[in-house]
């Protein structure tokens, strides 16, 4: 059977346009090195590093690109400022990722064998098992990050969460990240896998 | 020969046939017991399990006709709960353990234990999700989204068991809070919310996952169904 999302290696112009960008990174850690934000420079040397996530799984272009605009969104919510900026920033970032990530998660859970290859099957089963297995990655994970911020602003000194309205708001928009994630991957791999 | 081997053969005989009839009558009182206890006595009440779930619609009714119209609509949406968990045809004891862990829910919301006893929500916080997961599990299975428990015979299969349980339970977890904040805030329900206490629900429901995750692991391990078997 062939396996969906292990993509072939190929130096197209997406790719080259997917580095450079990425590469900006890079660039933008090293601008915000040379202001004295050391923090806003580690952070997205950081991304940088999460950005090349798909390439070592060999997952195709589009993750890349969906990584990348994800990510985007972080560094400007951290180095650029917007979540003081825009009160709905956080928001917005609190249901891109996840609907970046859980995609991801599913896939590299399914290739080390811990969770039944539901993506490569055909049938609304399959389909409706690659929806519901991502969003629960997605509101399993984001859980588990309302529980960290917590415990960071309880006990780390952490300034995450200003108030109960904020966490349900961050959990409302993981669900439906993982929601949206979860339809794109089962487009994106009935698409993949092309007609009967 | 014959003569002494009559009496002979006849004397032992006796105790055995009495041992024989005696069995037999342990044997079908304890068939009767087994049936009792596990059913199946007909497929719409197969067993206690199926009275107890009964209960929440007496109790219902017993509420409407006490002019609680509130709680008579949280029993019987409960009862409602517990009737789609009995079509799935659960393993016992994972239907035992969601009804319990509805009833403390139900129960709590019905004989305001929520609010004498302080450690009621806590307990329900973590029994709840605990319950849900081997229900959800089933659910899925017999969805034919996830394989049978007997069947993941590998270690990392078995780990993906327990993560797919975790984020069911983390999920439930979620929702839950997502409905309390609704209730509060919208529908004017009378619960005590706030950030410590969303957060400390959600912990507890990260270790009720993780007790169901445990317990499908064990059920897998020692290659047990899936679905209710019939008595034999």
């Amino acid at each position: 059977m062939r396996r969906v999302g292990r993509r072939q290696r190929q130096q197209t112009a997406g790719e080259w346009i997917v580095t450079v960008l990425q590469l900006a990174f890079l660039a933008w850690a090293a601008v915000e090195a040379a202001r004295g934000q050391t923090s806003d420079a580690l952070a997205l040397v950081a991304m940088f590093a999460v950005l090349q996530v798909p390439r070592l799984l060999r997952l195709p272009l589009i993750f890349d690109v969906a990584f990348l605009v994800a990510w985007t969104l972080q560094a400007l919510g951290d180095a650029g400022g917007f979540w003081s900026r825009f009160p709905w920033w956080d928001t917005l970032v609190h249901g891109t990722l996840p609907a970046v990530l859980a995609p991801t998660a599913l896939l590299l859970l399914i290739r080390i064998g811990v969770l039944p290859d539901v993506v490569a099957t055909r049938g609304r089963r399959s389909t409706v098992g690659t929806v519901l297995l991502v969003f629960l990655i997605a509101a399993g994970f984001g859980t588990v990050y309302e529980i960290y911020e917590w415990f960071g602003d309880a006990h780390l000194g952490t300034h995450y969460q200003p108030d109960n309205d904020d966490t349900m708001t961050d959990t409302v928009a993981n669900d439906v990240g993982g929601l949206v994630g979860g339809l794109w991957l089962a487009a994106w791999a009935a698409r993949a896998r092309g007609p009967r | 020969m014959t003569l002494m081997a009559d009496p002979a053969s006849a004397a032992p005989r006796r105790p055995e046939r009495a041992l024989s009839t005696g069995d037999s009558r342990r044997a079908r009182r304890g068939r009767l017991i087994r049936k009792a206890v596990f059913g199946d006595w007909h497929p719409l009440l197969r067993d206690p399990l199926d009275l107890l779930r009964l209960s929440f619609v007496a109790a219902a009714v017993a509420f409407f006709f006490a002019d609680s119209l509130e709680y008579a609509v949280r029993l019987a949406a409960t009862f409602l709960v517990l009737v789609a968990a009995q079509r799935l045809r659960l393993p016992r004891l994972f239907d035992l353990l969601f009804i319990i862990a509805m009833g403390l829910q139900a129960w709590g919301n019905a004989l305001r234990l929520f609010e004498d006893i302080d450690w009621w929500d806590n307990l329900v916080h973590f029994v709840l999700p605990a319950a849900s997961v081997p229900v959800l599990y089933v659910l899925n299975w017999r969805l034919g989204l996830l394989p049978a428990m007997a069947e993941e015979r590998q270690p990392r299969q078995r780990l993906g068991l327990v993560l797919f349980a975790i984020m069911n339970g983390l999920s439930a977890a979620a929702g839950y809070e997502i409905y309390e904040y609704v209730a509060v805030n919208w529908l004017d329900a009378d619960l005590a919310i706030g950030y410590s206490d969303t957060i400390f629900d959600l912990a507890l429901g990260v270790g009720g996952a993780v007790a169901g995750g445990v317990l499908l692991m064990l059920w897998s391990a020692e290659r047990w169904p899936t679905g209710r078997q019939a008595l034999r």
